[in-house]
């Protein structure tokens, strides 16, 4: 064995892993060789270290996080696979509806409504009554009070 | 690997014993138990943050990713079989995530240093120490520094080699653990291990010699 070889039982070594022969054949190159003797040392001070590294504990509100998104109402599979290919003619709908409906209004002034049509024949009408009335030679007594002609 | 031997379960006083326990919460949690559900996360979150928190470098994104863990298992968990233990199968979803998370950061221009021992506000984080009573301060300097030393070796491993020394030395996980967790023969995790405890090895005799910090 080489002392490449060796230090792959100094790791094993350091495990607690060693059979007793391994053991014994590592002692005795242990005993003649400067360089495998500073590797142990090396060898036992890494694994020490990595098995005594401080340990992270979770923080709670990490899973009370997943416990509320585990909570929160789910949404069906096929809409979460299809929900993108749903959006775009649902937009293009909207974006249509919305263009007609812009259109109509803009169109509002040139096409009166029947409502307005009937207002204005309304006050015609009374307009020409009001004329008739003026030249009545018995006006109403409405008529003065609503024109503020005098008798 | 188990967790424990005894699980209390919905905070309804019911105790379940013996290496049944997490069997018992897995097909609880499988039929959509959500107290059992937590009790597994409760189980193994402290393994998973740890590993999360060395696999990725900080405590901010191991949380996020703690998360999605724990989302992804709940996903998952009606189709896991067994073959593996929860451990392992949520290890394997754990590195998976890591690796997605690195490749992710490596296409970002900034980066950000982080040290292991401060948080982003440079409070310190919670540690739970191994050895809280060293025998004496030079002593306990040098085995801090000897740790911080080492974490920075980890910190410039691949993920890969990163993933197998960290199931291996620091979370406890056998070969064939590893081997399940990571899906690579038992070959590989040796290699691999061998590797990665190599350069860490480097780094630590540079300290030693007094050529690093």
């Amino acid at each position: 064995m080489n002392c490449k070889q060796y230090e792959q039982l100094l790791w094993a070594e350091a495990e607690g892993q060693l059979s007793p022969a391994e053991a014994q054949a590592l002692q005795a190159h242990l005993r003649t060789c400067v360089h495998c003797q500073r590797q142990r040392e090396v060898v036992h001070a890494t694994y020490r270290a990595l098995s005594m590294l401080p340990r992270y504990r979770a923080p709670e509100h990490a899973l009370a996080q997943v416990k509320a998104r585990l909570q929160a109402p789910a949404q069906p599979a096929w809409w979460q696979r299809w929900r993108r290919v749903a959006l775009a003619p649902a937009l293009g709908l909207l974006l249509a509806l919305g263009w007609w409906g812009w259109q109509q209004h803009s169109y509002t002034p040139d096409t009166p409504t029947t409502a307005a049509v009937n207002e204005t024949e309304h006050w015609i009408e009374l307009h020409q009554q009001l004329e008739v009335a003026e030249w009545s030679p018995t006006p109403t007594p409405d008529y003065f009070l609503f024109t503020g002609h005098s008798r | 690997m188990m967790g424990c031997d005894t699980v209390s379960y919905g905070g309804r006083g019911i105790v379940v014993e013996s290496i049944s326990a997490e069997a018992w919460l897995i097909q609880r949690a499988q039929a959509r138990d959500e107290a059992a559900f937590e009790q597994l996360m409760r189980l193994h979150a402290d393994k998973l943050y740890n590993y999360l928190v060395r696999m990725v470098g900080n405590p901010t994104d191991a949380e996020d990713l703690l998360q999605e863990v724990f989302l992804r298992a709940y996903q998952g968990l009606p189709s896991f079989d067994g073959r593996a233990s929860l451990s392992t199968w949520l290890y394997r979803i754990a590195t998976n995530l890591c690796i997605d998370h690195q490749r992710r950061r490596a296409r970002r221009v900034t980066t950000v240093s982080y040290s292991a021992q401060e948080d982003d506000e440079g409070e310190p984080t919670e540690w739970e120490f191994a050895d809280p009573n060293a025998p004496d301060p030079l002593e306990a300097l040098m085995h801090k520094e000897l740790q911080q030393v080492v974490e920075q070796a980890i910190q410039s491993l691949s993920p890969k080699l990163r993933a197998v020394l960290l199931l291996y030395d620091v979370e406890g996980l056998s070969y064939e653990e590893i081997a399940q967790a990571l899906r690579i023969p038992m070959g590989t995790v040796k290699s691999r291990l061998n590797h990665a405890r190599t350069r860490i090895q480097r780094q630590v005799e540079a300290y030693l010699r007094g050529e690093t910090k």
